[in-house]
């Protein structure tokens, strides 16, 4: 679990946070940077739509939800492929979503604010699978060999879900003051523009 | 920018006053949608339920005056401690906060009406129905009496035969109707009804309290409604959702309980904690230090709320390999409060206090809620939590919060707004004897709770014997009460005469910070002749550095004279956007909190016909709210 952490919540974020584009384009060879620092330039300057935000959450929790159903957890368990795929899917997943929250948090309150509902989304959701497994009193997979610190597995998986319920409440949590502080510290809007007479009477009376 | 005064011109004015007229009498009094009476209503309503309770309390408190008295039967001391919760959480501390915010958040932003006004009459009545149905069990003799968190098993039919816990489910369930409702049209006015210019981040404080409230209580009431929903099923139509022989988990009703019951308690803290935040700047005589990080402070607290009920069950027997997690997860939201209190203090310092009656009550709150923060975070601390849990540790613990973080924001906010609510100033003197009585009471009442509570006193029990050793302990506590009971009766005194025969207040008495001190006292039904513009966050500070502005006569649209409208701006940057019709006085909302009263009684007394039948007129009410109204101009 505190893998899957890292690779949903922990990384990604650090990952957009830290912008490695521009330092990752000059390892390309020559003749394509040109093409990539284009792509990049168009896929930054474009409008996020509320659809693309709410597919990127609804994906980034989906999967951390729809792979810890037994059968995919047991599969994932069987092939080495099979946990691979969840693990890119979660680190694509997450670097979707953590990057769309990055572009929408530097445009201004309504982008943070946008960014903030997608946050609380995402803390529910994920919230409430970390709860169930937290609660459940029956273990839900058939984990081979010994727990970890000699626990049951039933109390693993009751860590698992204090982890995912707790830490990465945290990290939403720590998201969401972060965004609602942009929505605060965005720039003042200018004095009113009310309706075109008043202005008229202002300079009129002056 | 030059900087002009409008004025709005007789013509205008006698525009307003026709369009904003609502009919006179008990006609008006049961049609009216205006938020500031809705507003005064709620909180006179709610301040009734809460000296009831406070009764229930006092009497509560002389049985346990000393070992084995028997002033009341263990009947009825069950029933009086669980209404005496139930009151002052449900019927009390949300409805008077409502109140407050019914009445000031659309003078704070500068609209004229809440945006839903007809809901908004609505949800006191049904507020004020589900209260009546809940203390008709009382004068019945069978009130709820489980407690207020009326835990499962033992609110189940097997050990509560009776109707007592069906007041309870009922009545909540309808209670949330009217929260919920209320909540929505909270977000809605705040998002879109502010004064041009008035971006938001420059939202007051107080607004953006109640804002982050509205969602919660959107948030949370669905999960009490679903507790009581299971338990009314289990208790009138032999569903088995809490019965563990067929299946069914009370543990169940303990999650769903405190889902909702620990994001209540910020439900309660957070507005109470916007009064705070209106009132200190005020009276520090400088804007509010670190603004943003109050707002930032805010928003997390109300999302932490929802993630820490498990903190309420340590002792519950829940995984042990978890508690750690919640332990600190619980931990967590001192951070956000800190800030808060810090910030407070902080303008305090910066500024130049004038020590007035608002402010002593809330230098008492913030000295009251930080004891009782102190002993909340070492409720996190699970061996702790289990060492005193249900004892009268935690019944001082919560009184500590809930009085201290709520009540005393209350009494400041009332001395503060009781001129603009009437126009009438209430007596500094008695204002500052009624602080140092209520102040001196609560603690000698609560104070020794702590003590009695370490020393083994189990909460919810009538009475105890002499050889406890809790009798000094109590005896102080009762004489407590008794003090405190006298601080109240002041406030009411000073409240009743300032209402009738107080000195003018005028428009402006403090030296006011938000747009409510812009206007007369008690504002016109349009609050605002001249729609506001707003160019930082302390409208009203501004208005008052320039004092001689040149005036101008204003035009018809800063005034919307005709037609009942007001302006609708952007959710953020606070824009004027459009002109909108807002609608008049209506019987609507009595006629369907009635028939919605008619339902939860028919559900009650187990006559599902009545219950149907009034579902029916429900519903019907529900069509004639929403026929095609003429009175509402079109645009």
């Amino acid at each position: 679990m505190a893998q899957h952490l890292v690779l949903l919540v922990v990384a990604p974020p650090l990952l957009v946070w830290s912008e490695p584009l521009p330092a990752m384009a000059t390892a390309l060879p020559r003749s394509l940077r040109p093409a990539a620092g284009r792509g990049a330039t168009w896929l930054a300057g474009r409008w996020i739509a509320l659809g693309t935000v709410i597919v990127a959450t609804e994906l980034h929790v989906g999967l951390m939800i729809g792979w810890h159903a037994p059968p995919l957890y047991a599969a994932a368990q069987r092939s080495e492929l099979t946990h691979a795929v969840e693990h890119l899917s979660f680190l694509a997943s997450g670097l979707l979503f953590w990057s769309c929250l990055a572009r929408l948090a530097r445009r201004g309150a309504s982008g943070c604010a946008i960014a903030l509902g997608a946050t609380v989304a995402a803390s529910v959701q994920s919230g409430l699978l970390g709860i169930l497994m937290t609660l459940s009193a029956t273990p839900w997979y058939d984990v081979p060999g010994p727990a970890p610190f000699g626990m049951t597995p039933l109390a693993d998986q009751q860590a698992a879900g204090a982890e995912m319920w707790v830490i990465a409440g945290g990290v939403y949590v720590v998201a969401a003051a972060v965004l609602a502080a942009g929505i605060v510290r965005a720039p003042a809007g200018q004095a009113p523009e009310l309706v075109a007479t008043d202005r008229h009477e202002a300079r009129s009376s002056a | 920018m030059t900087v002009v005064d409008l004025e709005p011109s007789a013509r205008q004015l006698g525009e307003l006053e026709q369009s904003w007229r609502e009919s006179v009498g008990l006609v008006g009094w049961l049609t009216t949608v205006d938020h500031k009476r809705i507003g005064l209503r709620y909180m006179v309503t709610a301040g009734i339920f809460f000296l009831l309770a406070g009764l229930e309390a006092l009497a509560l408190r002389t049985q346990l005056a000393q070992p084995g008295e028997r002033l009341v039967s263990p009947e009825t001391y069950d029933e009086l401690f669980s209404m005496h919760g139930v009151t002052m959480i449900f019927l009390f501390a949300t409805p008077m906060l409502f109140g407050f915010g019914n009445y000031l958040v659309p003078l704070m932003i500068g609209a004229r009406d809440m945006a839903f006004p007809r809901l908004n009459a609505l949800t006191y009545y049904v507020f004020l129905a589900s209260g009546l149905l809940m203390y008709a069990g009382l004068v019945l003799r069978e009130a709820p009496n489980d407690g207020w968190f009326n835990y499962a098993p033992l609110s189940s039919l097997q050990y509560s035969p009776g109707r007592n816990i069906d007041y309870y489910g009922l009545g909540l369930i309808f209670l949330g109707l009217s929260s919920s409702a209320g909540a929505v049209n909270f977000i809605v006015t705040i998002l879109k009804l502010r004064a041009p210019g008035m971006s938001i981040n420059r939202l007051p404080l107080y607004c953006w309290a109640i804002l982050a409230t509205s969602f919660t209580v959107v948030f949370a009431i669905p999960a009490l409604t679903a507790a009581n929903l299971l338990l009314e099923l289990d208790r009138l139509y032999g569903f088995r959702f809490y019965d563990t022989a067929h299946g069914g988990d009370p543990v169940l009703w303990q999650h769903l309980f405190w889902i909702f019951g620990h994001p209540d308690v910020y439900i309660i803290f957070l507005p109470a904690v916007g009064i705070v935040s209106a009132i200190i700047p005020v009276f520090a005589r400088r804007p509010m230090v670190a603004y943003s990080w109050v707002v930032v402070a805010t928003v997390t607290t109300a999302m932490i709320g929802f993630g820490v009920w498990v903190h309420h069950m340590f002792a519950v027997g829940l995984p042990q390999v978890s508690m750690v997690f919640f332990s600190a997860a619980s931990m967590v939201i001192a951070i956000p409060s800190g800030i808060q209190v810090f910030a407070w203090i902080a303008t305090l310092l910066k500024g130049r206090p004038v020590l007035r009656t608002p402010l002593l009550y809330i230098l008492g709150f913030v000295a009251v809620f930080v004891i009782g923060g102190l002993t909340g975070v070492m409720f996190a601390v699970v061996p702790f939590d289990q060492q005193v849990t249900d004892s009268y540790f935690v019944v001082a613990h919560f009184h500590y919060v809930l009085f201290g973080g709520a009540v005393f924001p209350i009494m400041a906010g009332l001395h503060y707004w009781l001129p603009k609510m009437s126009g009438r100033m209430y007596s500094e003197r008695l204002g500052q004897m009624s602080f140092w009585l209520v102040f001196g009471g609560f603690n000698l009442t609560f104070f020794p709770m702590h003590i009695a509570g370490l020393l083994g006193m189990p909460r919810r029990v009538y009475t105890y014997p002499a050889r406890m050793g809790w009798g000094a302990y109590n005896l102080v506590e009762t004489i407590g009460s008794y003090v405190l009971a006298l601080g109240i009766l002041a406030i009411v005194v000073n409240v009743v005469h300032a209402w009738r025969r107080g000195a003018p207040a005028g428009p402006d008495p403090w030296g006011g910070e938000t747009l409510e001190w812009t206007v007369d006292s008690p504002p016109p039904p349009y609050n605002f002749a001249i729609l506001p513009a707003v160019r930082s966050p302390h409208p009203a500070w501004d208005a008052s550095a320039e004092p001689d502005v040149p005036r101008a006569a204003a035009a018809d649209d800063r005034v919307l004279p005709e037609g009942h409208r007001t302006l609708a701006t952007g959710t953020l940057a606070g824009d004027a956007e459009d002109v909108i019709a807002m609608p008049a006085e209506s019987w609507w909302p009595l006629a369907l909190a009635a028939s919605l009263l008619l339902v939860f009684a028919g559900l009650l007394v187990g006559l599902p016909v009545i219950a149907v039948l009034a579902a029916i007129a429900a519903l019907g009410s529900l069509a004639g709210w929403h026929a095609r109204d003429e009175t509402v101009g079109e645009l």
